[in-house]
């Protein structure tokens, strides 16, 4: 586990210095400073603690080159990953495409979390090199009234090569 | 009149007295074991064939060789040798049977003879005067079988022994208990044995010879007994003397039907070995279960409580 998080720490250090996507705020969110540490590369929020967010990961050499790694197998690790052992029930799933033409996957969770109902939404967008990530989540009234900004902003994304 | 008041003071006439010698005579002798009664020259010089023995001679290869030869005394052989086994009659290291019909009937118990027990094959001379106390063994096997479904594999081993004319006596989820031909035993457990990683293996042989000829000595002593008695009711001129009979003769009935039970349980158990498996699931290291990680850290720092925590 402490290899598994100093590799990400490595990895988002790394990434810090070069541009691999863009991604605008929706106006109703802040950008935060994200750390070295952190696990986003990208986070914005509203006043009220709905995120939006980006991690880009690196695959390495080897998973590159496996065919298997490819977006629908990512997808299927974050559906069960979350389905069955985070307690998160898959309420929608659609296809995206980014702003910059790359096609995606949408997986729209939901979660009861002490009797208050939360969104999580994860999007993802594959290159040979990284995987892109987009999460967005919060409160699910307070979600809701954000949910166009998200979905807009989402649409927005470029994957820069 | 009982039997005790023979022994009261009184008055006595000589007939009665010499019922109460002959009782005591008789009832001294039905409590005497093989040794009162073996003659020098062994059990089977003594056992009229005539009369109720039926007596088996079994010809035993000794080159069975084999499953025993490395790790089994020499005597451990006879299952293997019996298959070739034939009746015949009389012979040196053969058993004979109970005296009662019952027992005639059965097919009873054989024992290792011939070359086993007497490699030159001699006849007569100094190896045919001593007497031979062959070996009469019982055979059991346990077996702990490492297994990988234990259900399916109980099945494959009722079908197994069954194959080798044998019986299942006993299942659980654990253990089953086999009953086989003594002379089909090797095979049997060497079969069983294939169902599975043998992680314990037991087997004994127990030799009853003697037990098998002292019960058979002392079935004929009280069978003996019991024609006397029948004579002496028969002249017995008093009822009370004919009811003193007659109690010894319930006694000596009841001993009889005890000693033929037995015999009849050692001839089963010498007829069939035993075989009992215990049947244990392989160990395994767990299996992870619904609770697997991918060697990918992004994927489990996924979920809510990662992205709200600022």
């Amino acid at each position: 586990m402490r290899n598994a998080l100093l590799l990400a720490l490595l990895c988002a250090s790394a990434l810090t210095g070069c541009t691999t996507f863009k991604m605008t705020a929706p106006d109703s969110m802040v950008v935060l400073n994200e750390p070295e540490y952190s696990n986003y590369q990208w986070r914005s929020t509203t006043p009220d603690g709905v995120i939006l967010a980006v991690k880009v990961i690196e695959q390495s050499k080897e998973e590159g080159k496996n065919p298997s790694a490819t977006l629908d197998f990512w997808t299927e690790a974050i559906r069960l990953r979350l389905r069955t052992q985070s307690g998160y029930a898959l309420t929608e799933e659609a296809d995206v495409t980014a702003k910059t033409g790359e096609k995606g996957k949408q997986l729209r969770f939901g979660r009861d979390d002490n009797g208050t109902p939360h969104v999580y939404w994860v999007t993802l967008f594959r290159t040979k090199r990284f995987v892109h990530v987009v999460e967005a989540g919060g409160k699910r009234d307070l979600f809701e009234k954000q949910q166009k900004a998200i979905e807009a902003a989402i649409a927005d994304y470029e994957v820069v090569q | 009149m009982k039997l005790e008041s023979l022994f009261a003071p009184g008055p006595r006439s000589c007939g009665r007295l010499a019922l109460m010698a002959c009782l005591l005579v008789l009832f001294g002798a039905a409590c005497s074991t093989s040794r009162y009664y073996q003659p020098a020259g062994g059990y089977e010089e003594a056992a009229p064939s005539s009369d109720g023995y039926q007596l088996e001679s079994v010809a035993v290869s000794d080159s069975t060789g084999g499953w025993f030869s490395s790790d089994a005394p020499r005597a451990a052989r006879a299952p293997a040798a019996r298959a070739a086994m034939a009746p015949a009659p009389m012979a040196a290291g053969s058993i004979p049977q109970p005296m009662e019909q019952s027992f005639v009937a059965d097919a009873g118990p054989r024992m290792v003879a011939g070359p086993a027990n007497n490699p030159g094959g001699e006849k007569g001379g100094a190896a045919s005067e001593k007497p031979r106390n062959s070996p009469l063994l019982i055979y059991t096997g346990q077996v702990v079988l490492a297994v990988f479904d234990v259900t399916a594999t109980q099945d494959r081993a009722l079908a197994t022994i069954e194959s080798f004319g044998g019986y299942s006596s006993q299942r659980n989820a654990q253990q089953m208990v086999f009953r086989v031909q003594a002379e089909r035993f090797r095979e049997a457990l060497d079969a069983l044995k294939k169902l599975g990683d043998v992680l314990r293996l037991d087997w004994a042989a127990q030799d009853v010879g003697e037990e098998y000829r002292d019960l058979q000595i002392r079935l004929k002593n009280n069978i003996d007994m019991r024609e006397r008695l029948l004579e002496m009711l028969g002249g017995a001129k008093e009822i009370e003397d004919a009811l003193a009979v007659e109690q010894q003769l319930e006694r000596i009935t009841l001993e009889i039907e005890r000693i033929n039970g037995q015999l009849r349980s050692l001839q089963d158990r010498l007829a069939y070995s035993t075989i009992s498996i215990q049947f244990s699931p392989i160990a395994v290291t767990q299996v992870p279960k619904s609770d697997y990680r991918l060697p990918f850290a992004w994927l489990n720092q996924l979920g809510l409580e990662f992205l709200m925590q600022l």
